[in-house]
């Protein structure tokens, strides 16, 4: 299994590559010391800091048309077996001849890079939201370099350079063949980018088996294990993005295991379901993580604080196991047995979730999460709640909490207590001294016990301040708890 | 613009681990203490040598010459013997072909150390009289003088503060590469702020003469005083091992390793006692300052003395009596960072005067302001305010952005919102430039013209993004007479430039400067003397026809400094830098959570070199002064383990943590006789506007308390993390 008879074929740059290596090799070692691609910089090996993003592009058709989407992402997050058939382009793939790039000369003028190290990074997250933005926002452009870490600059002046390319950007057509070809024409990508599609087309890709272990993002267990995987050629989980995204199935929400959070956070049937899901979903990891993370493996890394995890639990989700023989649907909530200890069989992998779809759910969602940094950051505790409300009386509600026991917790003791009791103040203090019994959790380097304690009472309140500010006022609450 | 700003959004700058690297170049990695105290018996280092790729294993018995990195104090080996002082020093490297078989085989050392209880705090080991160096003071005012002052005081108020360390996080890890050279001369490229300190280590440590190593700089990618004296023991280590096997090795730190094995800024614990009198009037300080220096001296015993220094903050003090204990503990010597032991000593002033404005019942931007600093004003240290713009700063940023009006904004949302608290904060800073070590305070440059015209400047100044080759450059073309493209900016190397100080103190332009300024005056009176008329080109290329020399070499001092330890009076500094900040923040009272809604600055910065680069600085040090109070967050365990040793654990401001509206005006018609062109250092200073975020914060919290009628215990332990700011809203 060390290396595959198939050689490894995708494009780097201009440059169209085979590799016989092992394809557990990491992305960003293979680039900086194979390649000599050194514009690509090691800040941390672990997805945090943004120096090291690159661009990958997969192959999409479009009726007849097929074109390339590209999504920054960390070139430490990706193994060279993610890349098979795809075309990754680095800082050193976006220089435009003498002339700098848009976002190149922004960054410059308004005094943006000091020390250097991260700009690669920004560079390349910049000219990403180029080509993918619906339309040239400066918030969201800003949103799309918010994975990248500067140190030096106290990111004002990157602020001001993302605001002064919003006039050059303004008319760009949708993203497609037709906006790569208008961003080659503005100098923002060099000329080659326009036969990126045919080199890719050129490289028939078959997904083969191999034995071991199993990756789809490998956001987590890339960090973990970098040395482990190097020489290895785990199996990669590597569909396209058209199938990877939630669909409508018979009043259910089905959302492929592989879908990643970003495809979740631009899903508009997701979005129906819970208008909020995009502000939340946009403090979950940053923008270049959540191109990479699937749902799959937020859920089976089981962590005690994934958020992707409380928000498909308050919403009932059930999980799809698939083995090559056999598979099966469990509820979520049955999914976990104790500290990082999942029911998935030997064999078995997370195929996808299902949930009621927005025509059925008939709920209203809140998500609540606190963390040292406000985005960008691992949940100290987290919350979410789905909730039915009719004529002042708690009809339904399932409410999940991160952070607080060794398993993302479903409150089922809070829930049964809440449900058929009207929304007041009165139900909502007892509830809270039920949920108080209900939790467990430790103090470590996120929190203190007490913190956490504290913070759980704080969101439990924040979900119903939120959602029934009518019903359950500012004043309500801070009576209710002196 | 900076000099390398287009080359660095193309990828196209080479930081150290981007050179151009040896066919047979080796790769270390250190095996570093598991413990922070204890004896160390014995290491096992039989299966990493037998493993895969392994070249060699060096330990303390390898070291040719002294086994000492302690610049100030011989205190600290480079490699562990018989005793490890706290978790990541390091005990053995291990050089193998790769990097991860260098990794993979470290991980098979053993050690064997018996493990004995870690000091982990700085009063305990002052307690137990474990300090780095005698314990210093400082004493304005006779003994009388100061016990009166206080009896006769309106209002004293009392308490403690402190304040956490901080992590560099310097995004480029700390890296270097040694390349044996011919009759065991060594070369080596190590991502250092002091190249000097890496040249004159390396010989102590492999027994060579300084003129048999050279060491180069090409830029550092962020350094923030982290690779002052931390970036010395990893180019040692790959010298010392590039000398032994003669290959090329290189020493590259990983995320994690760098975090555990690394120093950061001190934190530091204050005790203080404020006396003013019925207006107001500061008339005596007491203060006694801990700082926790980690297991060996570093750079503590200056970091102390600048905490001393700026202990007063921008306030006029009449009589005062400041000591601060350097306390060994066993954590990883904490070392430089920019403010340099200054923003400690402010924070434990801005916490007295918080107190004693919430006391007197005045909001504190009036304490603040009916105190500052005034020329002539004696500092507790003896020196004379020769120039101060405390005042005009203070004035010119209350009236441009409106700091009436902010207040009542202020109190007008305070009085809507029960879960929406606001809070404003004022932030005037004073800030001593020189090392204050004397002779530190010199440079040297050596310029040359080419017979095309070109200029190649060379100094000891390492550029790490602070631009200091652009503000070179300007000097140099300046003085020359010659466009600036003619100019550009040696690689730092201890063979063009020797015996220099590091980049460091906020005088890597100060100084450097001057030194290209004198040299290239003496280079253009020279040409002036070969003709007066000429075009550069012409006259460069005539006056070689002439026998003209084309080079120029120079020295700088600083004059005037003078400054005796014993009677701790004198004259440490060249000139102070003043300015100040408004910061607004809203407080989610709900959540605990805040946001810095604007930090607004009136900054004297003299007359700027380059004023896209110092807005810049300006602006680099408030995040990272905001970062410090309010985020970053170093936490250990019990046995003196790092927990927050990855970015994962650790963090430090990201875009959005950053203010949402951030202003810079440099304050008009500024010159600075003390230092080149009329400029001023820009680098340290700005990083105590900071703490006018803290208190911004902490204003708005208070707030939401004194709404309930709660009253409010102290919230002065920094950082303001959402932990410690949810526990105040809510405890009873």
């Amino acid at each position: 299994m060390e290396n595959r008879s198939e050689p490894l074929r995708f494009q780097l740059n201009a440059e169209s590559l085979e590799t016989c290596g092992a394809t557990g090799r990491l992305l960003l070692d293979y680039l900086r010391r194979d390649r000599r691609a050194v514009g690509t910089k090691e800040g941390c090996r672990e997805g945090d800091c943004g120096a090291c993003t690159v661009l990958l592009g997969e192959l999409l058709h479009e009726g007849s048309t097929s074109w390339v989407r590209y999504r920054a992402v960390p070139a430490c997050m990706l193994l060279l077996g993610h890349v098979r058939g795809r075309h990754v382009v680095t800082i050193e793939g976006l220089n435009t001849g003498e002339t700098l790039s848009p976002p190149q000369r922004a960054v410059v003028e308004r005094g943006a890079t000091q020390c250097g190290f991260c700009t690669p990074g920004f560079v390349v997250s910049f000219t990403g939201y180029l080509l993918n933005a619906t339309g040239y926002d400066p918030e969201t452009a800003i949103d799309a370099i918010a994975g990248n870490l500067c140190r030096c600059t106290g990111y004002t002046a990157l602020v001001q350079a993302a605001r002064d390319l919003e006039p050059e950007f303004t008319k760009l057509p949708p993203p497609g063949p037709e906006r790569t070809a208008a961003l080659v024409q503005a100098g923002a990508l060099p000329e080659y980018f326009t036969r990126a599609a045919a080199e890719l087309e050129r490289m028939q890709v078959n997904a083969t088996q191999a034995e071991g272990l199993l990756l789809a993002g490998g956001t987590d267990l890339i960090v973990q294990q970098t040395s482990a995987l190097d020489s290895t050629s785990p199996e990669f989980l590597l569909p396209n993005e058209e199938d990877r995204v939630p669909r409508v199935v018979d009043g259910r929400l089905v959302l492929p295991g592989a879908c990643t959070f970003e495809d979740l956070r631009r899903s508009p049937d997701f979005l129906a379901l819970w208008p909020g899901a995009h502000a939340a979903l946009g403090r979950f990891a940053s923008i270049l993580i959540r191109e990479r993370a699937s749902v799959a493996g937020n859920i089976a890394n089981a962590s005690p604080i994934a958020d992707g995890t409380a928000i498909f639990l308050a919403l009932d989700a059930e999980l799809e196991l698939a083995s090559p023989a056999d598979s099966r649907r469990i509820p979520l909530k049955e999914f976990f047995l104790g500290y990082k200890q999942i029911a998935l069989k030997e064999g078995e992998r997370i195929a996808g979730l299902r949930m009621a779809d927005a025509a059925h759910l008939g709920r209203l969602v809140n998500f609540e999460k606190l963390s040292k940094r406000t985005q960008l950051d691992i949940a100290t505790v987290n919350s979410a709640l789905s909730i039915a409300v009719v004529d002042g009386r708690i009809e339904a509600l399932t409410l999940s909490a991160g952070g607080v026991a060794p398993i993302p917790l479903l409150l089922a003791e809070t829930a049964n207590f809440l449900v058929g009791r009207p929304l007041t103040a009165a139900t909502l203090i007892e509830a809270a001294a039920v949920l108080d019994g209900e939790i467990a959790p430790i103090s470590d380097v996120r929190g203190s016990e007490e913190y956490k304690r504290l913070a759980m009472r704080q969101l439990f309140w924040a979900h119903f301040l939120e959602l029934f500010p009518e019903a359950i006022a500012a004043e309500t609450f801070l009576e209710a708890i002196s | 613009m900076s000099l390398d700003a287009a080359r660095h959004t193309r990828g196209e700058s080479v930081f150290t681990d981007d050179l151009a690297e040896p066919a047979d170049l080796l790769h270390g990695a250190l095996f570093t203490s598991p413990v922070a105290r204890g004896f160390l018996h014995g290491l096992d280092t039989r299966a990493a040598s037998e493993a895969p790729g392994v070249v060699r294993i060096f330990t303390a018995e390898d070291v040719p010459g002294e086994n000492q990195i302690g610049a100030i104090v011989p205190d600290e080996p480079l490699f562990a013997e018989n005793r490890v002082h706290h978790v990541g020093q390091p005990i053995a490297l291990v050089v193998a072909t790769s990097p991860e078989a260098a990794r993979h085989a470290r991980g098979l050392v053993v050690a064997n150390i018996e493990e004995q209880d870690p000091i982990l705090c700085p009063r305990e080991a002052e307690r137990r009289g474990e300090l780095i160096v005698p314990s210093r003071s400082l004493a304005l005012g006779s003994d009388e003088a100061f016990q009166s002052a206080f009896a006769e005081s309106h209002t004293q108020v009392e308490g403690s503060s402190q304040s956490g360390g901080q992590e560099h996080l310097y995004i480029e890890t700390q890296s270097a590469m040694a390349l044996p050279l011919e009759g065991g001369r060594m070369r080596i490229y190590a991502g250092t702020q002091g190249p000097t300190a890496v040249q004159r280590v390396a010989a102590r440590v492999l027994g060579l003469a300084m003129s048999e190593i050279e060491v180069e700089v090409q830029r550092l990618g962020g350094a923030f005083g982290g690779k002052e004296d931390q970036a010395t023991p990893w180019a040692t280590f790959a010298a010392l091992a590039a000398r032994s096997l003669s290959r090329a090795v290189k020493v590259n730190l990983q995320r994690d390793e760098d975090m555990v094995c690394t120093g950061k800024r001190h934190p530091y614990e204050a005790d203080w006692r404020l006396g003013l009198d019925a207006e107001g009037h500061i008339l005596a300080w007491k203060l006694t300052l801990y700082q926790n220096a980690g297991a060996a001296a570093d750079l503590s015993p200056a970091i102390l003395e600048r905490s001393l220094f700026h202990a007063c903050g921008s306030y006029r003090v009449p009589t005062a009596r400041i000591t601060a204990h350097s306390c060994r503990t066993n954590l990883t010597p904490f070392t430089a960072f920019r403010g340099f032991g200054g923003p400690q000593g402010m924070f434990a002033m801005e916490s007295a005067m918080a107190r004693a404005a919430e006391v007197m019942g005045i909001e504190r931007e009036v304490l603040q302001e009916r105190n500052l600093l005034e020329q002539g004003d004696v500092l507790p240290y003896g020196m004379q305010l020769k120039e101060c713009s405390a005042r005009r700063c203070f004035s010119e940023a209350a009236e441009r952005f409106d700091l009436a009006g902010a207040r009542a904004r202020v109190r007008a949302h305070n009085s809507k919102d029960p879960l929406s608290k606001r809070g404003l904060a004022v932030m005037p800073i004073s800030f001593g430039i020189s090392f204050t070590n004397k002779r530190m305070n010199q440079a040297g440059a050596l310029v040359h013209a080419y017979s095309d015209g070109s200029v190649r400047v060379a100094t000891g100044a390492v550029e790490m993004g602070q631009g200091v080759n652009s503000k070179l450059q300007y000097i140099a073309a300046q003085t020359l007479r010659c466009d600036p493209e003619r100019v550009s900016i040696a690689a730092t190397s201890t063979t063009l430039v020797a015996n220099t100080s590091p980049t460091a103190a906020s005088s890597g332009a100060d100084l450097n400067g001057k030194a290209v300024q004198i040299a290239c005056k003496s280079l253009r009176e020279r040409l002036d003397g070969v003709s007066m008329e000429l075009a550069w080109d012409d006259v460069v290329s005539l006056a070689l026809e002439s026998r003209v020399s084309l080079t120029a070499g120079a020295h700088y001092k600083t004059p005037g400094l003078e400054y005796d330890a014993q009677a701790e009076w004198g004259t440490p500094f060249a000139y102070h830098v003043q300015g100040s900040a408004i910061s607004e923040a809203t407080v989610d009272c709900l959540r605990g959570t805040y946001s810095i809604d604007s930090v607004r600055i009136v900054h004297d910065g003299g007359r700027s070199l380059a004023p896209l680069i110092d807005t810049g600085q300006v602006i680099g040090a408030l995040a990272q002064g905001i970062g410090w109070l309010t985020l970053e967050e170093l936490r250990y365990d019990e046995r003196g383990r790092l927990m927050t040793d990855k970015l994962a654990t650790y963090k430090a401001p990201d875009i959005h943590s950053m203010a949402r509206e951030v202003e810079v005006v440099f304050l008009e018609d500024s010159s600075n006789p003390h230092a080149v062109l009329g400029s001023k250092g820009i680098g340290e200073p700005p990083l105590m506007y900071g703490l006018a975020a803290f208190f911004s914060i902490r204003e708005a919290a208070r707030a939401f308390r004194s709404d309930r009628g709660q009253d409010s215990p102290d919230l002065l332990e920094a950082p303001l993390t959402p932990e410690r700011l949810l526990r105040f809203l809510y405890c009873s």
